[in-house]
Parts: C-alpha cells; structure tokens; sequence
C-alpha cells in the first residue's frame, strides 16, 4: 500500500465544523485588528499586518490548514491589503536561505537513497553495539551525529525499520520491555538533540538564517552556529543518556540475536558502490566548504553546486530527489520570510514588542530564559518551524530595546524550538518512536519533562557561561 | 448469530476485555468471535506529520508508513494466535478475523455482516470533553446499532 492510495477515514463532523468556526472566529479576530479602529504608534500599514499576523499564528498553531497554504495565504495577502507590492513579496521566494534548504534536502534525500546513510549507521552498530547498554548508546549516539549532517527526521524515519528488526531479534515484548522502550527513546532523543547542532538537522535553522538576514542584514555561518551550540549538544547528549540509563533500564543480557541481525545486515550490503563513494566525497566538500570557505562561496551556492555535480556525474536522478522531498517547504519558507519582513518594514514587530514589555524592565538573561522557554513550550504542540515563523520577527525587533546582538536572539529561539521531547506526536522523531508500539506513553511524558526541564537548565547555562566567551554581546 | 465478539485493534487494546469476554462465553457457554483490525490512524498520522512537518517526500514516509503497519500485523497476528490459544485451553469455540483499515468502518461492517447482539470492545483513554468535542467511535456504533450490547472497556 502506498501513502497516496490510504483511504483516510471520513472526517467527524462535528470536529469539521469545529474547524470551520475556529477559522471563522480567526480570520474576524484578524479582519477586527487589521481594519477596526487605529492603535497608537501602528501606521495602517502595520496595523493590517498585525491582523494577518494574528491570523496566521492561529493558523499555524491549530494546523487547520497545511503549514504551506498559511504561507500561500500571507503571499496573497501582503499585496491584496496593500501591505507590501506584490514584486516584493514574492521577491522574498529567491532568499539565500531557502536556497540552502533546499539544496541541503536535496543532499540529505541522496545520502539516504543511495545507501550510505544506513550503511554507516549499520557499520557503527556493529563494531560498537557489543552489549547492551553499548547497542543503545550506539543507537542513540549514531542517530544524534547522522542528525548534525541530514534532516533530523529523515535520519528517524531510517533509523527505525532497523529498531524494529532489532527488537524482533532479541524477542523483546512491546510494552513490557524497559530496554525496548529506550532503545526507541534513543532514536527520538538521538535525532532531537542531534538536530539542533548544525543547519542541516532541520528546516527552522536556515528559515531563522532567511528572517534574520531580511530583518537585519546579518548572517551566520556554518562553523559559527556549531561552535554556539555544541557544548550545549553535547550536554544534552549527556543527560539523555543517563535519563535512558535510570528509566529504562536493561531487562536484556545477551544482544547475541540482535547484534547477528545487524551483522548478517552488513553483509548483505557489499562493498561499498562507486556511485557511495563519489557521493559521501561531495557530500564531505561541501561541509568543507560551508565551514572554511563562506567567504568565497555562499551556503546556498555551495548546496546547490553539490547537487549540480552530483547530476554532472549522473549519480542520481531527478525521479530520486522528487520523492525524497516535500516541495511545499518552498511556499512555507516564502510565506513566512515575507510576513517577517513586512512586520518588521511596516513597524508592526516594533509596536508589538512594545505592547508586550509594557515599559518593563527585563534583564537581557530574562528575555533570553522567557523567550526560550516560550519556545520549548510552543514546540511541543505546534511545528518547529512555525515557532521560529511566529517568535523570530518579534524577538529581533527586541534585541536592539535590550543592546542585545540579534544573532543571540535568532539563537535564543531557535535552538530550544527543536527541542520538544514531551509529547508523543510533538515532532515527528517522537511520533516515529512512539508509533513503535513499545513505549508507554505516560513514561515517554515524564522523561520528556525531565529532558526539556534540563534542556533549558543547560540552555541557560550555555548562555550565560559560554556565549559570552564567543564574544556575544547581551 | 450467537456468540460474543471481541473487537481489538492496533491501538485499543485491554486484557480485561479479554478476560471479561471468556468469562462471558464460559459461563453462558458461548463462542467467542475475535476481531482485530489493524488501524491506520497513527501510521497515517506520522506519514502526514513527516512530509507537512519533516518537509520529507513521499519515500521515507513511506518507509516508515510500511514499517509501522507491519509492525502492527506481527503484534495482531501474535495476539489473535495468544487468544485462539487461551480459549483452546479453556474449552471455548474461537472464531478470528485479521482486518486492516479504519477502526469505525471495520466495526460497522462486523457487526452488520454478523448480526451480532453482543460486542465488548476497548476504547481509547480520553477526557469527556474531548468526547463530545471531537466525537468517540464506539458511541457512534451505540448510535447506529440501538440493538446491540456494548461493554466498553478503557485501554490500557
């Protein structure tokens, strides 16, 4: 059975028209804000784009519709409302970050066609998956690194056939199993915190890259997200570990079973292929040049001529990329690049930001601890990227009111936002995990607090104790 | 036709609805009718978060779609073959049905096809106000079937 042929079952009707009133209600409240009477200090321009920003926070938070047509949506109406022309708002389509993503998809998509992504990561457990406390830090160590280089997602959506071959071998009962439960928490946790370390783990870093460069002009490289985020990575790691280590502790003692499994699996894959060799060597050059050479060839450009080489030397086809990817990503991006420039060009960011603080007086540190825990909040209920979509406009027009560097900001919300590890269907590593049948999903909601209460612990730490050593200024 | 039937499925199940159901059919000496439907809902959910979420194309949802599912029938399979076992042991006359797709459609298609008058069946743990917000498939099947008894059991 393929996806496309699922016959979905028919909507509740009730649930239906529950969604037609939430809309309804919705799109009143943003008709009321964007053309009722004036605020002080809001220009018409910035008053209307109030209205549709409210509109698309409660579109992207209910999922009433698809992520993408709420962006469809924003490009329709910056022009129709008068906000923006309509050269500049679909000019926003052709910024660099989009580009990025895309070309990083398109890699990552190769990586996992051709094999060499599960080649490594069966290579790995292999030679270090010899017992079982050691097959589980493996798993959740391998998903964690294969998460810095591809989409975090993808990696889980690799990861997991081979678990469930895993668990089969060792005969491990759903639900009864503790080290069953972990070793699928290994995979949701690993992809998780590996997903934050670089641009590629996930589609939220490079769509924070697009807004911050429209908004401010500013840039981020490669090497300089990592270097900000990896002690923070690696401390998560840490914790993780143990919280699999104290939770789910083993009720197995001999992975005989499992790791034969694994093996005769490495067998059955040969020698590694001309066409892996050639691929894993751009995919290298590439890293390469997106850390140590940003000054002569862009993130987007470097992506992008990957991809270019990789179809010189007919390694892949375009039938291959088509279905690694969902191309809707382009409207999102667009969509949301588009509403961030406009709030932030039309001065609605700047009003908003105003009406929040109310003449408060925070410390940076308490904006960087509320704006990071708002983050962490939202993005176990509604998607990564449309946190980032929702917080990053308004936090950047905010920096500058608290002297803080606006890349601190893009940091302080954009690395908690992929850090949901509460809610079994918050983002789809969990929901991978906890499909598996082997987790209970009340054990998954405590140990999911506990990471996120230490991921913002150690967040905080990070900020206060190592930023500062980078030369951040908040 | 006489008999009790037992609905499970992928995502409802309950071993006192099982227990529940032989003591019934043991008692009043009944067969008993096993039905376990393999539902979709949460493979296709994941399917829709990877690619509307995870920006990820059609294949590895699909991998993933075709992991969970197969996953499901093992455990189904597995547990249809436990409870023909049990009812072996204790004497009962077992019928099984192995169903794949939409939880309320396979019941309304049971229960019509099989005229049965007796049903017990899981459902999902949830608030009563997200009930009578979003609705609840077994009191559909109440609505839709007046002549029938259901015991409803919580999963577990």
């Amino acid at each position: 059975m393929t996806p496309e042929h699922i016959a979905r079952p028919p909507d509740n009707p009730v649930k239906q028209r529950m969604r037609y009133l939430f809309m309804f209600a919705l799109f009143l409240l943003g008709g009321v804000v964007a053309f009722g009477p004036s605020y002080t200090g809001l220009s018409v321009e910035g008053q209307k784009c109030l209205g549709l920003f409210l509109l698309c926070v409660g579109l992207w938070m209910s999922h009433a519709i698809p992520l993408h047509i709420t962006s469809m949506l924003v490009m329709v109406m910056l022009p129709v409302t008068g906000i923006m022309d309509s050269r500049t708002a679909f000019g926003l389509f052709g910024n660099e970050a989009m580009f990025f993503i895309l070309g990083a998809f398109i890699l990552s998509s190769i990586l996992i066609d051709c094999g060499l992504s599960m080649r490594i990561t069966l290579w790995v457990l292999d030679k270090f998956g010899k017992s079982p406390r050691k097959l589980r830090a493996s798993i959740f160590l391998m998903c964690a690194f294969m998460s810095f280089w591809m989409s975090e997602h993808a990696v889980a959506a690799m990861a997991f056939p081979i678990l469930l071959e895993l668990v089969h071998a060792l005969n491990l009962e759903p639900m009864k199993s503790r080290y069953a439960g972990g070793m699928f928490l290994a995979l949701s946790y690993g992809c998780i915190i590996g997903g934050i370390a670089t641009f590629l783990g996930g589609a939220r870093a490079p769509l924070a890259l697009g807004i911050l460069l429209e908004t401010t002009g500013e840039r981020i490289g490669f090497f300089q997200w990592m270097i900000a985020d990896l002690p923070l990575v690696i401390a998560l790691l840490g914790v993780g570990y143990i919280i699999l280590e104290v939770f789910y502790k083993s009720d197995v003692k001999d992975i005989k079973r499992a790791h034969n499994a694994i093996h005769k699996k490495v067998l059955s894959l040969g020698k590694m292929s001309r066409r892996e060799y050639a691929i894993g060597t751009v995919m290298i050059l590439t890293i390469f040049s997106w850390i140590f050479m940003r000054n002569y060839i862009g993130l987007a450009s470097a992506a992008l001529l990957a991809v270019s080489i990789l179809f010189i030397l007919n390694l892949v086809t375009w039938r291959e990329v088509e279905r690694g990817i969902d191309w809707s990503i382009i409207i999102m991006y667009g969509g949301a690049i588009a509403l961030g420039s406009a709030l932030h060009e039309t001065g609605a960011a700047f009003w908003l930001m105003n009406s929040l603080i109310n003449g408060q007086a925070l410390s940076t540190v308490s904006v960087i601890a509320i704006g990071g825990a708002i983050s962490i909040l939202l993005t176990e209920s509604i998607s990564n990227t449309a946190v980032v979509a929702v917080l990053l406009p308004i936090g950047l027009n905010m920096a500058p009111q608290f002297g803080m560097d606006p890349i601190v900001m893009t940091f302080a919300i954009t690395l908690p936002a992929g850090l949901a590890f509460i809610m079994p269907m918050g983002t789809p590593a969990t929901a991978i995990a906890y499909s598996s049948g082997y987790i209970n999903r009340v054990d998954m909601i405590k140990t999911g607090i506990v990471m996120n209460v230490a991921a913002w612990i150690l967040f905080m730490l990070t900020v206060i104790y190592y930023w500062p050593l980078l030369g951040y200024t908040f | 036709m006489k008999g009790v039937l037992l609905i499970i499925s992928s995502t409802r199940m309950s071993q006192n609805s099982v227990e529940h159901a032989m003591r019934i059919c043991k008692s009043e000496n009944l067969p008993l009718h096993v039905i376990f439907i393999l539902d979709s809902e949460l493979p296709d959910s994941i399917f829709d978060k990877l690619t509307m979420e995870g920006y990820l194309g059609e294949r590895p949802g699909k991998i993933v779609h075709q992991a969970v599912l197969q996953e499901y029938e093992i455990k189904g399979r597995a547990k249809i073959e436990e409870l023909c076992n049990l009812t072996k042991e204790k004497d009962l006359e077992c019928n099984t049905v192995f169903q794949k797709g939409n939880f309320l459609e396979n019941c309304r298609k049971i229960i019509s096809e099989r005229e049965i008058k007796h049903i017990i069946i899981t459902r999902l743990k949830r608030s009563s106000l997200s009930r009578f917000i979003f609705g609840s498939a077994i009191d559909q099947l109440k609505k839709e079937f007046p002549n029938v008894v259901f015991e409803v059991f919580e999963e577990e």
